[in-house]
C-alpha cells in the first residue's frame, strides 16, 4: 500500500519536466493577448494589500511603511498553504478527462497545480519588492526561508492530494473546503497582528497550522527569524500530512479514476 | 523471452457512484442511522467489467480486440494502459505504452497545432528536443498544411484526430494502443493511417487495436482477442477465428476422423 503511494510519487517526480512546462504554460496562456500580460497576476495582490493597508493601518494605528509589507507578504504566503483548501479540491476533478484516458501518476496533477501556485508566488515577489522599494522598507530575507519554502511545498502537496481525493469522492467537499479557506483567511493573522489578539482567541494562533505555515515564510521575507511556535505548527502539520497521505493516498489512489 | 504484455486472470470491478453516494450528507446520515433509514446513502453499484482475462503478447505481436458495444474493449485498453488497476489478477508490461484512447486528450484548444504537438508529446513524457526533431515529419503526415499554425479550437474533430494520430505514431511507437480511431478522419486519411499502422509494425514493438472493423483487424493483426460481456471468448491466431460464424474455426484434426 505504502509502496504504491511512494511509487506514484517517484513517477510523478520523474515527470517534472512535464508539469513544470504545463504549469508555466497555463499561466502564460491565460494572459496571452493582454496588454500587461502576467502583471495582471500581481494586480490583485497589490490592490487588496493596498486597500487593507490603508484600513488596517488606520485601525491598528500603524504606518503604511510597516503595515503594507506585512499585509502583502501575508497575502502572498497565505496563498501557498491555502492552496490545500482553495485549489486542491478541484485538482482531480478538472483533470478528469486526462485521468480517464492517460496513466499519469496521480501525484503529477498535484505537482502541476501546486507548482502553478508557487510560480505565481515567485512572480508576485517581484511586485512585492517593488512595493517595498516604493515605501522604503527593503529588507534582506532571513536564511531560514530556504528551508521554509520546501516545507510549505511538501505540506501543501501532501494535504492537497488528500483534499483532491476528498473533492473527487464527495462532491460537497469541492464547495465546503474553499469556504473553510475563506474563513481561515480572516481567522489567520494574514493582515492582523498576532500580539493584538488576547483571551481565548489566542487559540487561533496556537492551534492553527495555517498560521505556522504562513509565518515561517513571511517572517524571513520581512528579514526576521520566525517564532518557534510557527515552526512547531508547520512541522506537526507536515508529519501528520505525511502519515495521512501514506495511508489514504496509498489505499484509495487506484479508485480515483472511478471517482472523477 | 519475457512477454511484452501479459495479463493473468485479470478481473476488473468498476464502482459506479450514484448522485446520492457522492453526497456527503447522505453518507453521514447513513452512518448515524446505521444504514437503515437511507439505505441508498451508500448507493454504489459494482459492475464486473472484465472477468478472467488471460493472454500474453510477444514482441512484434499485433493484437486485435473485437466485441459488441460494452463488451469491455475500451476498459481492457485502459487496464493495459495502466489507467485502471485490476481488482484481481496481475498485469505485466515490458515497454512504454503510447495510447490513443481519447482523441482530444491533452489538446489545448487555444494553442496552435504546432504548439499542441509539443504539448501532447510532453504529456507523453518526451523531451522537447525529441519532439522538435520530429516536428516536420509530424506536420507533413498530418496533412494539415497551413492549419498547423491555427488554434486547434477551429479544427474539426477529424483534423484533431489526424494531429494526435500523427504525434502518437511518430514519436514513440513502443507499444501502441488504439481505440476506434477510424471513426474520425476522411477516407484518404484512413487509407494513409492504415499504411502507417502497417509500417509501424516495423518500428513499434507491439500494437493493441480495438475495432469493429473485421477487415482492418484481419489485415493488420496476427492475434485476436474476442470479448463478450467482459469475458474472454477467444484468444489466439487471427486466422483461426471465423468472423462469419463468430466462432473458432474447426481444427484440421477434428475434421479428419
Amino acid at each position: 500500500m505504502f509502496v504504491k503511494a511512494l511509487s506514484d510519487f517517484s513517477r510523478g517526480v520523474a515527470l517534472r519536466h512535464v508539469w513544470m512546462h504545463h504549469a508555466y504554460h497555463s499561466i502564460h496562456s491565460k494572459y496571452k493577448r493582454t496588454m500587461l500580460g502576467s502583471l495582471w497576476i500581481a494586480g490583485g495582490v497589490v490592490a487588496t494589500s493596498l486597500a487593507l493597508a490603508i484600513m488596517i493601518g488606520g485601525i491598528q494605528g500603524q504606518l503604511i511603511q510597516s503595515v503594507l509589507p506585512y499585509i502583502m507578504a501575508g497575502l502572498l504566503c497565505f496563498s501557498l498553504s491555502s492552496y490545500v483548501l482553495n485549489e486542491a479540491p478541484e485538482v482531480y476533478m478538472s483533470a478528469a478527462s486526462i485521468i480517464k484516458n492517460h496513466a499519469h501518476p496521480y501525484s503529477y496533477y498535484s505537482f502541476e497545480s501546486l507548482s502553478r501556485t508557487f510560480f505565481i508566488f515567485f512572480h508576485n515577489l517581484v511586485a512585492f519588492y517593488l512595493m517595498l522599494a516604493l515605501v522604503g522598507s527593503l529588507a534582506i530575507p532571513h536564511w531560514s526561508i530556504l528551508i521554509a519554502i520546501p516545507v510549505v511545498y511538501a505540506n501543501s502537496f501532501l494535504w492537497g492530494s488528500l483534499a483532491a481525493m476528498l473533492g473527487a469522492r464527495f462532491r460537497d467537499m469541492r464547495f465546503l473546503l474553499p469556504f473553510v479557506g475563506q474563513m481561515l483567511f480572516f481567522l489567520t493573522p494574514v493582515f492582523w497582528i498576532p500580539t493584538n489578539m488576547g483571551g481565548w482567541r489566542t487559540a487561533l494562533l496556537h492551534f492553527n497550522p495555517f498560521y505556522g505555515l504562513l509565518e515561517i515564510v513571511r517572517s524571513p521575507l520581512l528579514g526576521e527569524a520566525p517564532p518557534a511556535v510557527a515552526w512547531n505548527l508547520s512541522l506537526i502539520s507536515l508529519s501528520l500530512g505525511l502519515v495521512f497521505w501514506l495511508i489514504f493516498f496509498g489505499a484509495f489512489r487506484r479508485k480515483i479514476a472511478f471517482w472523477v | 523471452m519475457t512477454p511484452l504484455i501479459e495479463l493473468k486472470s485479470v478481473d476488473l470491478v468498476y464502482p459506479v457512484y450514484s448522485v446520492r453516494a457522492q453526497s456527503l450528507r447522505n453518507v453521514i446520515a447513513n452512518l448515524t442511522v446505521g444504514g437503515k433509514l437511507l439505505r441508498d446513502g451508500s448507493d454504489i453499484i459494482h459492475i464486473q467489467a472484465l472477468k478472467q482475462i488471460n493472454f500474453s503478447l510477444e514482441e512484434n505481436d499485433r493484437l486485435g480486440v473485437i466485441g459488441h458495444n460494452g463488451a469491455g474493449k475500451t476498459t481492457l485498453l485502459k487496464v493495459v494502459a495502466g489507467i485502471y488497476e485490476p481488482t484481481r489478477g496481475s498485469i505485466n508490461i515490458n515497454g512504454n505504452i503510447s495510447s490513443m484512447i481519447d482523441v482530444s486528450m491533452g489538446l489545448d484548444p487555444n494553442m496552435t497545432g504546432r504548439e499542441n504537438i509539443v504539448h501532447i508529446g510532453k504529456m507523453r513524457g518526451l523531451s522537447t528536443k525529441h519532439i522538435l526533431d520530429n516536428m516536420e515529419e509530424i506536420i507533413s503526415f498530418s496533412d494539415l498544411g497551413t492549419y498547423i499554425d491555427m488554434p486547434v479550437k477551429i479544427f474539426s474533430s477529424g483534423m484533431q484526430s489526424r494531429l494526435v494520430f500523427a504525434v502518437v505514431t511518430t514519436l514513440n511507437p513502443d507499444i501502441l494502443l488504439l481505440d476506434e480511431w477510424l471513426s474520425a478522419g476522411d477516407a484518404a486519411f484512413i487509407d494513409k493511417a492504415k499504411k502507417r499502422i502497417d509500417s509501424l509494425v516495423d518500428k513499434a514493438r507491439g500494437l493493441v487495436l480495438a475495432s469493429h472493423s473485421t477487415s482492418l483487424i484481419e489485415a493488420t493483426c496476427n492475434k485476436l482477442l474476442v470479448l463478450n460481456g467482459g469475458e474472454q471468448v477467444y484468444f489466439g491466431d487471427v486466422n483461426k477465428w471465423d468472423f462469419e460464424l463468430a466462432a473458432p474455426k474447426p481444427q484440421l484434426a477434428t475434421l479428419i476422423p
